[in-house]
Order: C-alpha cells, then sequence, then structure tokens
C-alpha cells in the first residue's frame, strides 16, 4: 500500500453488487478496497479495524439501515467520509443519510464506472450532488427566508452560488456550469461545498434534522 | 355660563309661546245672536239675599286656606216672550265647581253635594213650564272647595238648539279631549308596558309607559268628576302625577337619546319626595297651595330638559331637533300657562289646555320611537349587510382551507404511497435487477440484448421513481433522465448539448404529465442512439417548447413510422398532455419539437 493509495471499505450484501463496486473502484489505481462488508456488525468491525478512508454504504442492509454505519463514521478520529450508494437516489433515504453525515450519494444503477472518479472526487473535497438534491436544497433555502419565526435556520445563498444550485437542479454538469459562467469547473465545485457548509449537509445534523421537522426535507 | 345663556334663552322662549297661547284667547265667551247674554248679577252678601251687591261677570271668589266648601248665590233677571215655542236653555260654558239653580223660585237644578266639574261647559234645559211671560229670575248658587276658589263666567239663556253648537264644541275641547287622551294614555300605558316586559333590559319604555300612567291620574282630574275622592288625597295624587309625567318623559328623553343628565334627575326625583313628604303632613287648607308651588318647581325642571336637550343637539340629528324641541317647548309652554291660569285668584282665560300636553308630548315620543326605529332597522340591515359579506369572505376562506387540507391530505397520502412503493422496488425489483447485472458484468455472462433489456427496465424504472420525486419540476426531471442517461451516451460515443433554461408549463401539469413528457424525451433520446449515427444530442426547453436535436444522419418519417421508432407512442404521449409535437428529419440530423402551449 503505497503513501497516496486511499482504503475503500464497502458495505454491501447483494454479494454480486459488491463484487461489481469493488471491481469498479480497483480500476483506479489510487484506490484500494480495503474490505467488503455484508452487514452492519461486520461493517462497523471493519470501519474501526481497518480506518478507511471512504466508506460506500447501501442503507438497506439485513441487520438494519445503513445509517448506523454512516453515524459511526461521522465520529470517527481519523479523516473518513461516507457516501450512499443507491439505486436511484430516492430522496428520502439520501436525506436521512446525509441528516446522519453522508457526504453525497453514488448510483449503483447502470454500469458503475464511474465510481472510482465519483470516489477520489469526495477525497479531493468534492461533494457529489444531483439535480433532485439541487431543487431540494433551493427549496429549504426559499422557505428558511420565508418562514421568519424559524430563525434558528436562516440560510443566506450568494447570487453565484444560488446560480450554480439552479444549473445543477437543471442538469447541467459542473464543468458546462464552469463555461457558462467564465470559472474553473473546481471553482464550481467549491462554490457547491460551500453550499453544503452552509446548509450544513453533512456536518451539522441537527441542521437538517431542524429542517426536516419543519417540513423543508 | 353656557347652561345660563342656554337657559335664559329657553325660559324667553318659552315665555314667548305662553303669551303666544294667552293672546290666541282660546274659549272666549262672547254674546251669540238671538240669545240672552249674562254680563252682571246680584251677588248676596248673606243666605237670606237682603242685601245684594251688583257684580260683573267673570265672577270670583278668591281662595282661601280653608278646608271648607264655599257657596255663594248670585240673583239675575231677564226678559222671556212665552210665545216662542221653542226648547230653552241656560249655557254654562265654565263655572267652578257645581252650581245649584233656581228658576223663578222653582227648582232647576239641585246641589246635594257638590261635583267637581270646574272644567265642564254645563247646558240646563228648562222645562216649559218654569218660564214666565216677561221678567224671570234666575238664582246660581255656586259651590266648590275654598282653597281653589269660586268662578262664574258670562252665561247664556236662549233656544237650546241655538246653544249647543256652542256647549258641545266646548265640552269637546275641554271633556273629549281630555277622555281621549285619557283613554290613548292607559291603552299606550299598557302596550308600552308589555314592550318593556318583552325587553327588560332598555328602560326608555318602562318610563315611557310610567309616564303615560301619570298622564291617566291628571287626565282624569280635567274630565272627571272627583268629588267621590277625599280632597287632600286626590288633590295631591293629581298634583304629583303632573310632576311625575315630567319626570318619567325626562328620564325616557335622557334612555333614549343617550344624554348624560343623571344628576338633574337626581335632584327632580329629591325635590318630588320632598314634595310628597311636605303635601302629606301639609293641612287640607294649604293642600292646593302647595300643588301650585311644586308644580311650579315642576315647570322648572321642564325647562332644564329642555336646556339639557338644546345643549346635547349635536348629539341629534336635525329633523329630529326640530320636532323635539318644538314639541317639548309647547308643552312646557302649554304647562306654564295651565299654572298661570290656575294660581291667578281672577284667572286671564276661562279654557285649560294642559291636557293636551300628553297628546302633543305622545306625538313627540311616537316620532322619537319611531325614527330610531327607523335608523334602527337601517343599521340592523348595514349589519346584516356586513355580516353577510363577512359570512361570504369566511365561507370562501374556509372553502380555500378546506381544500388545502384535502389537497395537503391528498398530498400526504400520495407521499406516503410513493415512499411505500419506492421501498419496494428499491429493495425488491430494483435490487434484483442491479444485482443480476452486475452478476453478469462480474463474470461476463449473458449476451449484450438481455443485458440492454435488463439496463432499459432499470432506467425505465428509475425515471418512474424520479417523476414522482419531482412532480413539480420538468428541468429537474430532464436533469435527472440526463443524469440516468449519462454513462449509457459515453458508452455509444454520445454527448449532451445541455440547453435547459426556462421551466416548460404544461397546460395539466401533474406527475404522470411530467412522466408523460420525460418519456418522450427519453424515446428520442434512445431513438439517436439506437438509430442516428450522430455524436451531439442537443436537449432545449424554454417556457412553452422542448426540443431534442441530434447530428445524425436522419431518418425517412415513413419509413421510420413502419418500423415502430416510438414515434406513433411519442404522438400518443404528446396528445395526451396537451401537446403538439412535430418531427423534421433530412441528411444533417432530426429535430423532435414539442409546443406546449
Amino acid at each position: 500500500m503505497s503513501a497516496d493509495t486511499n482504503k475503500v471499505l464497502i458495505v454491501e450484501d447483494k454479494v454480486e453488487i459488491a463484487s461489481r463496486i469493488k471491481s469498479a473502484v480497483e480500476q483506479s489505481v489510487e484506490l484500494e478496497v480495503s474490505g467488503v462488508a455484508g452487514d452492519i456488525d461486520t461493517g462497523l468491525k471493519y470501519l474501526f479495524e481497518r480506518k478507511p478512508r471512504i466508506v460506500l454504504v447501501d442503507l438497506g442492509l439485513p441487520d438494519g439501515s445503513g445509517v448506523e454505519i454512516i453515524n459511526a463514521v461521522a465520529q470517527t478520529d481519523w479523516k473518513c467520509d461516507a457516501l450512499v450508494i443507491s439505486i436511484f437516489g430516492d430522496e428520502a433515504r439520501v436525506i436521512e443519510a446525509l441528516q446522519a453525515g453522508a457526504k453525497g450519494y453514488l448510483l449503483k444503477s447502470g454500469s458503475m464506472q464511474s465510481i472510482g472518479e465519483d470516489v477520489k472526487s469526495v477525497i479531493e473535497g468534492g461533494s457529489p450532488i444531483s439535480p433532485q438534491i439541487a431543487r431540494h436544497l433551493l427549496e429549504m433555502v426559499r422557505q428558511s427566508s420565508t418562514s421568519p419565526d424559524n430563525d434558528k435556520v436562516v440560510i443566506e445563498l450568494t447570487g453565484r452560488e444560488t446560480e450554480i444550485l439552479n444549473a445543477v437542479a437543471k442538469g447541467y454538469k459542473r464543468r458546462e456550469i464552469g463555461e457558462k459562467l467564465g470559472i474553473s469547473t473546481g471553482t464550481v465545485g467549491n462554490h457547491i461545498n460551500n453550499i453544503y457548509q452552509k446548509l450544513n449537509v453533512g456536518s451539522n445534523t441537527e441542521a437538517i434534522a431542524q429542517a426536516t421537522r419543519m417540513g423543508i426535507l | 355660563m353656557q347652561f345660563l345663556k342656554t337657559g335664559l334663552f329657553s325660559i324667553l322662549w318659552v315665555l314667548v309661546l305662553t303669551l303666544g297661547l294667552q293672546s290666541l284667547n282660546i274659549g272666549s265667551i262672547s254674546p251669540i245672536p238671538n240669545t240672552i247674554f249674562f254680563e252682571t248679577g246680584a251677588l248676596c252678601v248673606q243666605e237670606d239675599c237682603l242685601e245684594q251687591n251688583t257684580v260683573e261677570l267673570p265672577y270670583f271668589a278668591a281662595p282661601r286656606p280653608q278646608n271648607i266648601i264655599l257657596s255663594d248665590k248670585l240673583n239675575f233677571e231677564f226678559d222671556h216672550d212665552v210665545k216662542k215655542r221653542d226648547e230653552f236653555a241656560f249655557l254654562f260654558p265654565k263655572i267652578q265647581d257645581d252650581i245649584a239653580l233656581m228658576l223663578n223660585g222653582e227648582l232647576l237644578r239641585q246641589v246635594d253635594s257638590p261635583q267637581r266639574h270646574w272644567n265642564h261647559p254645563h247646558l240646563v234645559i228648562i222645562p216649559p213650564a218654569l218660564l214666565l211671560g216677561g221678567i224671570n229670575q234666575l238664582t246660581v248658587t255656586l259651590y266648590g272647595p275654598a282653597q281653589e276658589g269660586l268662578d262664574l263666567q258670562p252665561f247664556y239663556f236662549g233656544p237650546a238648539n241655538l246653544l249647543e253648537p256652542s256647549y258641545t264644541t266646548r265640552w269637546l275641547m275641554l271633556i273629549g279631549v281630555g277622555m281621549f287622551t285619557f283613554g290613548l294614555m292607559g291603552v299606550l300605558f299598557l302596550t308600552l308596558g308589555f314592550v318593556w316586559l318583552g325587553r327588560r333590559q332598555d328602560r326608555a319604555y318602562l318610563w315611557l309607559s310610567l309616564s303615560c300612567a301619570s298622564a291617566c291620574i291628571f287626565l282624569f282630574h280635567y274630565s272627571a268628576d272627583t268629588s267621590f275622592m277625599n280632597y287632600k288625597f286626590w288633590t295631591a295624587t293629581w298634583g304629583m302625577s303632573v310632576s311625575l309625567y315630567v319626570l318619567f318623559i325626562m328620564k325616557f328623553l335622557n334612555r333614549l337619546m343617550g344624554f348624560d343628565a343623571l344628576p338633574l334627575e337626581r335632584v327632580f326625583v329629591g325635590f318630588l319626595i320632598l314634595s310628597m313628604v311636605v303635601m302629606a303632613f301639609a293641612p287640607t287648607s294649604h293642600i292646593y297651595f302647595l300643588l301650585l308651588v311644586v308644580n311650579y318647581g315642576t315647570e322648572f325642571f321642564a325647562l332644564c330638559v329642555l336646556i339639557t336637550f338644546w345643549m346635547n343637539r349635536k348629539r341629534v340629528n336635525i329633523l329630529d331637533f326640530t320636532i323635539f324641541y318644538t314639541c317639548l317647548s309647547i308643552s312646557a309652554a302649554l304647562g306654564l300657562y295651565g299654572l298661570v291660569q290656575l294660581s291667578l285668584d281672577e284667572p286671564l282665560r276661562n279654557h285649560q289646555l294642559f291636557h293636551f300636553t300628553p297628546l302633543v308630548m305622545a306625538a313627540l315620543c311616537l316620532w322619537l320611537i319611531m325614527s330610531q326605529l327607523m335608523r334602527n332597522l337601517r343599521g340592523y340591515e348595514q349589519l346584516n349587510l356586513s355580516l353577510q359579506e363577512k359570512v361570504d369572505q369566511k365561507t370562501a376562506e374556509l372553502a380555500l382551507s378546506y381544500e388545502q387540507l384535502a389537497k395537503a391530505q391528498r398530498s400526504e397520502a400520495v407521499n406516503d404511497e410513493r415512499q411505500r412503493i419506492m421501498s419496494d422496488l428499491h429493495d425488491g425489483i430494483g435490487g434484483q435487477l442491479v444485482n443480476t447485472l452486475a452478476y453478469m458484468q462480474n463474470n461476463d455472462k449473458g449476451d449484450e440484448v438481455m443485458r440492454n433489456a435488463l439496463e432499459d427496465a432499470l432506467r425505465d424504472l428509475s425515471l418512474m421513481l424520479d417523476s414522482l420525486e419531482t412532480d413539480d419540476s420538468i428541468v429537474t426531471l430532464l436533469g435527472m433522465l440526463r443524469t440516468r442517461l449519462e454513462a449509457l451516451l459515453e458508452k455509444h460515443g454520445l454527448q449532451f448539448d445541455w440547453q435547459i433554461e426556462d421551466e416548460p408549463v404544461l397546460k395539466k401539469p401533474s406527475p404522470s404529465n411530467n412522466l408523460h413528457l420525460t418519456r418522450i424525451v427519453q424515446e428520442a433520446i434512445t431513438n439517436v442512439i439506437k438509430h442516428a449515427n450522430a455524436t451531439v444530442i442537443t436537449i432545449s426547453t424554454d417556457s412553452s417548447s422542448v426540443l431534442i436535436k441530434d447530428n445524425g444522419s436522419g431518418f425517412k418519417l415513413m419509413d421510420e413510422q413502419k418500423s415502430g421508432h416510438g414515434i406513433s407512442g411519442m404522438k400518443r404521449r404528446a396528445s395526451q398532455i396537451g401537446a403538439h409535437i412535430t418531427f423534421a428529419s433530412d441528411d444533417n440530423g432530426t429535430m423532435i419539437r414539442l409546443d406546449l402551449a
């Protein structure tokens, strides 16, 4: 294991899918699969034994919800990010996972060829975001500004950030957004990270829990 | 200062009215043609009439504080022609209180115990046998309580048919009106009393009812013989009834007009209680004098009502004020006029008018009640109108909130069901599809057709779920479609030229119509992937259209329809969402345009 190799833990109960993900991740030389767990117990055991940099979690596990793993990841004393691997990216589950501290989610439908790239972008500090999630974040901002009685969650986005979030919601890729706005793809990524930060997605579970109670999410 | 000025004005005004009444000289007694008019007589100094003094009529015996019945005898002479065949009579327009008549030594009218006919005219028919040819002797004996004095106004002798009209007129004006008003007040007392019983919170009607009852008492004194009652009791009673009448009217007006005149009322009540106590203990001989004093006091309070009203005139509309002030001041003048006649030893006028006061006041009170009733009705109608408006508004709000509630409930139910289906699809069929696909990829098993079919099924499922998740935004739905298809496009060497701008607006937006639209786009993209040999697919939107364009080799419309490139499916879906779809294809590619408006 070289110094710049990142360990990836996969928690997925369906053997074939787990195996497919493993091979997709291993396509990238910078990534190394340090374990494949089929349930929560094994997943938690591997997490603390092997201290991976990234944990890919399926939410529907035989002994419970993958959110338990995500909760554990959020409290590790080493740098570790959790990503949900989802077939459809269904909103309720993803939001639940984001509440628990997940960095985002990856679709496992289709070829799964891009999984390695997505994992690397997270390691580099990116946050995968889908048009649907972007729309929901915009809705959250709108609601927080129109309900003055809930002053605890006042979310203010800059014009640029709103512009980017709007473009993401319309299906534009980071590269395209960068070209349209005359900025680099990385800058777009930074903006999206900032938005995540402002919305406390992934870092402040309480805000999201509150937003969920408010009916925003 | 203001009170004094207003008071002075009101007093002057009432004085002017009183003088006006005086100058009208109502009920003046003057000769009637073809009748004998007696203006002079001989007053007997003693009962035996040995000594007589000539007196002019009207003859007054001044009141004196003694509890006795006074009687004065007067002799008259007149000439008569017996050849005249008419029925003859004497007409006494006004005497006080009763008279006995002797004609030529024969008794014509007997008085056993004198009656109280102080306000009545008398027409005495003479039996023909009593009349002599030539000089006739008439002896008139007046009876009445000493406290009030005696009064004999000029009188007539003549044919009864000539005297009757004058008698009738006077009787109607005095006794007729008195009786009529007495009856009217009785009816109003009962009616208003019942009105008050029906709505006790409104005391105005109680006071008006009681004022009518009080009026009944003094009207009885003005129109009937009251000699059957104890003199002191009755004099105090009718005297106080006038005062109570004014008090109740004052209370009624204050309630009805909303004046704050409680202090004045209290002073008046205090005055009346004091008067009653004094009268109860006063000797009978002085009772009439006290009555006059109390009624002058009452007149003063009546003037105060007038002044109060004047000072509150801004709170009443001009029509009400005019009618009210006129009636009230006329009543005050009638009262003053009556009082002056009663209290003078030799009254200037012989015709009482005070019994008209209740009529004037009844007219005024009925007017005020009517006017307030009209105002209340108008207010009620306005209130009704505004209530109706409010009800309409609230009904609309309620309907809206019901609608919103139903919508929220529906959307919650839909959401719950959606979540359930989603979980089922995710863990069930979705998981199976992905697992199978992964198995095929891992082990390189299964042919391309099968794999594509499974991937198509998975994408279709994803699309369905996306349309449920993002039911309010077509651009986000298209964005999700892109996310799902990106890998497939890459595999076929294709790229999106993404030109999604404005949110397209469907005629009837709904999740299922959004899905139809997305399916049309998906179908178009699938066609490009399968048949077009293109490198770029352009997807663009504005608010009224969606455009799918490729740079492939194009296709012939007729051929393609036959070979089933889903064009008929796209047309069917387009018509379902009320959109118009057009196809254009040439060597440089194909363009499918959806017009939504």
